[in-house]
């Protein structure tokens, strides 16, 4: 953003959208407009210019200045002909739905400060063939057309800018021109689409969705019911039956956004897992406004579900900030990893800087298994990273009585406590996972994020080795830590998460030991309602945050966090 | 007659009962009786198949029907609804030797059978050689880690000797969960020097979490192996087996490739 600072104007740059009146236009051809010195860089002419006007009754001396543009690729669907709109070049902003373009907006205080004479000439700079500015109905700048534009207005411009990509990016030479064609003042305005970011848990929540499903006698109606009557409207259940019963709706997408100071599309990642629930995107997510993108192709790995692919809260790490968080997944290298063009396509937006988990000690191989953020507004860093404890869950099995009867555990074995505790190898089992896996992973979010152990919540938390699964592992006690961070605007932080049933009467959570165990441990600023998933998800191998997906409102501005990361690239 | 017939059909390794041949030839009280309290298996459960379809057919019919569904992990498991319902493993083991099905349906049967907490060892047992698939074997290996030794023990000695590694390895590797599985160590330790490194592997962990100390020096000897994950479990298994003599042998995996390895390494030898 630069300007010189002759004028003072109030400049309403994003305003909204509104006819220009009384504007006359001269268009150049490419190249041929004036030229210009260094932006920014005032002629001796600007201050003889300046004088000039302090001398006259004319207008109010105003900043030659405007704010720089930002918006989203025009790559969703306003006209609902299954084509991008911007491959569509449909034409301007407001024409069959189309509502993505970025304004731009000169105004009227501006255009009545122009000394008499004086006309303004915008020339294009940067990746032209990436964006179409309109006027006043029509294209005037950019992709396939001139680079240099100019008006001699009456009133108030406004521009609409209208990306092609993801970081599509330039400049706008703003420019007084007196009646003799020289410059009098300029100014240079950045444009820029934004990047594809990947959701944390510290956004706030939009859309929560699970899947309902019913099949011989076996339902998840109450966890469902549960859902509704935590989360209202903001909750919707996908008809299952229409989706092969795939209740693992985590595995299949995951929710990010594109968005500009005021445009926004929402973006469900298409992974390519490509099970049952696979069609939802299209048949429900995917809207004016919201998208679905496809990264890789082939036959899937494990970690290519959603599951394995998180982003962690904003952070700062050894003087580098991280103010849209980090992407962070399951890779063990071979057939444990994600597509390359999955990864690629989170590097290539640059904010999100990726780093990596170890997984294959899981059946299932995502890294939503063993741990989770959640919200923590009284902690410095505004989260606690919440992870399951192989020590915790021995402390608190031998804290209790050894003939606590466990009824559901029964199906795994284990009738009581004392059973638990006695098995030389699951507790083998369990401790070797805690040192080769468990607390590496924790040392890597540690000094990947900044973390200390004051960031950390450890909650008890055991693995099982599950049969057809040679010796990975999957949660033993259902993971409570694999849950859903439900944080809507104005209402307190919710977490769903599945019940323990570290207890002897199944149906009533009061008393049950981890539950009490987790709600000590818990910020207090969050509610955690425990949930039934034991048997279509936890004996399934999944939790909660594996069986829902939320979609969440933007992060941070990131054209005031991290410009100086995208600009040039 | 009913029961002479039904006892001959019993003995016949692959029985060509349906579903429908239950409910219109159903045991007579008598011989129900004395079919349920047989000491063979496969007997035991004509007997219960037949009255289980006499008694509750709808219940029945369902659970011949009932699809198990994709686990997280891809691969398909029974689990709620009716396969939890009294008696359901009846049903689910007379579609494990009866029924027509994929290895995907026939591993998930074997694991719902097992999680019913009934005893099935005794059929198990039986039906594993037969099985052509070895990730399906090595479902039925697994199901007998908590059942009697003397019924598990036969098929871990099985798994030990299958042609598939796969199988051994489980086999290795459910002797460590079995709370007896001490007395298969000279098992475990000729597993030791299993031509695949994951059969190597699973023994030499269960050696460890057994603390058999007669291994101790063969499963050292694993410690320089080629493969990091036998070299983990080695050091792993050596250290539960006597920690002051492990921190002799661990010095020169200090320096190992494998991150796990190195650390481990380092705490065991308290360098």
């Amino acid at each position: 953003m630069f300007a010189t600072l002759a004028w003072l104007v109030a400049c309403d740059v994003f305003g909204t959208l509104v006819d220009d009146t009384g504007t006359s236009a001269i268009v150049e051809d490419s190249g041929g407009g004036t030229e210009v010195g260094e932006t920014g860089d005032s002629s001796v002419e600007d201050t003889e210019d300046t004088e000039d006007t302090e001398d006259t009754e004319g207008p109010e001396p105003v900043d030659w200045f405007f704010d720089d543009v930002f918006g989203v690729p025009n790559i969703d669907d306003d006209n609902n002909n299954r084509s991008s709109d911007f491959s569509d070049n449909g034409g301007a902003s407001g024409v069959n739905g189309e509502d993505d373009h970025a304004t731009f907006t000169i105004s009227k205080d501006i255009v009545d400060g122009l000394p008499d004479g004086e006309s303004i000439r915008i020339t294009l700079t940067g990746q032209t063939n990436k964006v179409r500015i309109y006027h006043s109905g029509s294209q005037v700048l950019g992709q396939n057309s001139d680079s240099t534009y100019e008006i001699s207005p009456n009133g108030r411009v406004e521009l609409t800018l209208e990306f092609a990509e993801m970081l599509s990016q330039g400049t706008l030479e703003l420019e007084r021109v007196n009646s003799a064609g020289v410059t009098q003042d300029s100014a240079e305005v950045l444009w820029m689409a934004s990047p594809l970011l990947i959701n944390h848990h510290l956004q706030e929540a939009e859309e929560v969705w699970a899947v309902a499903v019913s099949y011989f006698g076996s339902d998840n109606n109450a966890m469902m019911s549960d859902f509704e009557s935590e989360l209202g409207t903001g909750f919707t259940a996908a008809n299952g039956q229409q989706y092969g019963n795939d209740v693992w709706i985590q595995d299949e997408f995951e929710w990010g956004n594109l968005y500009g100071t005021d445009t926004r599309i929402g973006v469900v990642l298409n992974l390519i897992r490509d099970r049952g629930i696979d069609d939802y995107a299209e048949d429900h997510m995917v809207e004016p406004g919201r998208i679905s993108l496809i990264y890789g192709s082939g036959r899937a790995s494990m970690q290519d579900y959603g599951g394995n692919l998180e982003t962690t809260p904003p952070i700062s790490v050894g003087g580098t900030d991280y103010p849209l968080g980090r992407f962070y997944y399951g890779d063990d290298g071979n057939m444990l990893s994600p597509h390359d063009d999955l990864v690629q396509a989170v590097e290539d937006n640059l904010l999100q800087e990726a780093f990596t988990q170890t997984i294959k000690w899981l059946c299932v191989g995502h890294v939503d298994e063993y741990h989770t953020f959640v919200p923590d507004k009284a902690s410095a860093k505004g989260f606690k990273l919440v992870v399951a404890d192989v020590d915790e869950a021995y402390a608190l099995l031998e804290s209790m009585n050894r003939n606590t009867n466990l009824p559901q555990y029964q199906v795994k074995g284990y009738r009581s406590v004392g059973e638990i505790l006695d098995d030389n190898a699951l507790r083998a089992l369990n401790e070797d996972l805690r040192d080769d896996y468990i607390e590496p992973n924790i040392s890597t979010f540690k000094s990947e994020m900044g973390l200390t152990e004051a960031d950390i919540i450890r909650i008890p938390g055991l693995f099982e080795e599950v049969r057809g699964c040679g010796k990975t592992t999957a949660a033993f006690m259902p993971g409570t830590v694999n849950l859903a961070v439900a944080n809507f605007e104005g209402e307190a932080v919710k977490l769903i998460a599945p019940d323990p049933f570290l207890r002897s009467n199944v149906n009533n959570q009061t008393g049950d030991a981890l539950i009490d165990a987790w709600n000590s441990a818990m910020p207090a600023s969050v509610e955690t309602h425990f949930v039934d998933d034991w048997d279509i998800y936890h004996m399934a191998l999944g939790e909660v945050h594996c069986g829902t997906k939320v979609q969440r409102a933007p992060g941070d501005d990131w054209w005031d966090t991290s410009l100086d990361i995208l600009e040039g690239n | 007659m009913t029961t002479l017939l039904l006892l001959g059909a019993l003995t016949t390794p692959v029985l060509a009962a349906t579903p429908e041949a239950r409910v219109v030839t159903p045991l007579s009280e008598t011989d129900l009786t004395i079919a349920l309290e047989s000491g063979e298996w496969r007997v035991r459960q004509e007997a219960r198949g037949s009255q289980f379809w006499q008694d509750q057919p709808a219940l029945a019919q369902d659970l011949w029907a009932v699809q198990p569904q994709v686990t997280r992990a891809g691969f398909l498991r029974f689990w709620g609804g009716i396969v939890d319902e009294s008696g359901a493993e009846v049903i689910l083991l007379e579609r494990l030797v009866h029924g027509d099905e994929s290895a995907g349906v026939r591993h998930a049967l074997i694991d719902a059978i097992a999680r019913s907490g009934v005893d099935h060892a005794q059929a198990f047992v039986e039906l594993m050689p037969l099985e052509p698939d070895g990730w399906v074997r090595a479902a039925y290996v697994n199901s007998l880690r908590k059942q009697e030794l003397s019924l598990a023990s036969a098929m871990f000695r099985q798994a030990l000797d299958d042609r598939d590694a796969y199988v051994r390895a489980e086999g290795a590797r459910s002797i460590g969960w079995h709370p007896e599985g001490d007395q298969l160590s000279p098992e475990l330790i000729a597993a030791l020097s299993d031509t695949e490194a994951s059969v190597r592997e699973a023994a030499a962990r269960s050696l460890g979490i057994h603390k058999v100390s007669s291994a101790f020096s063969a499963v050292a000897g694993l410690l320089f192996d080629p493969d990091a994950e036998v070299r983990l479990q080695a050091l792993h298994a050596v250290e539960r087996i006597d920690a002051k003599r492990a921190s002799g042998v661990a010095a020169p995996l200090l320096d190992d490739a494998d991150s796990r390895i190195s650390r481990l390494a380092t705490r065991v030898t308290g360098l």
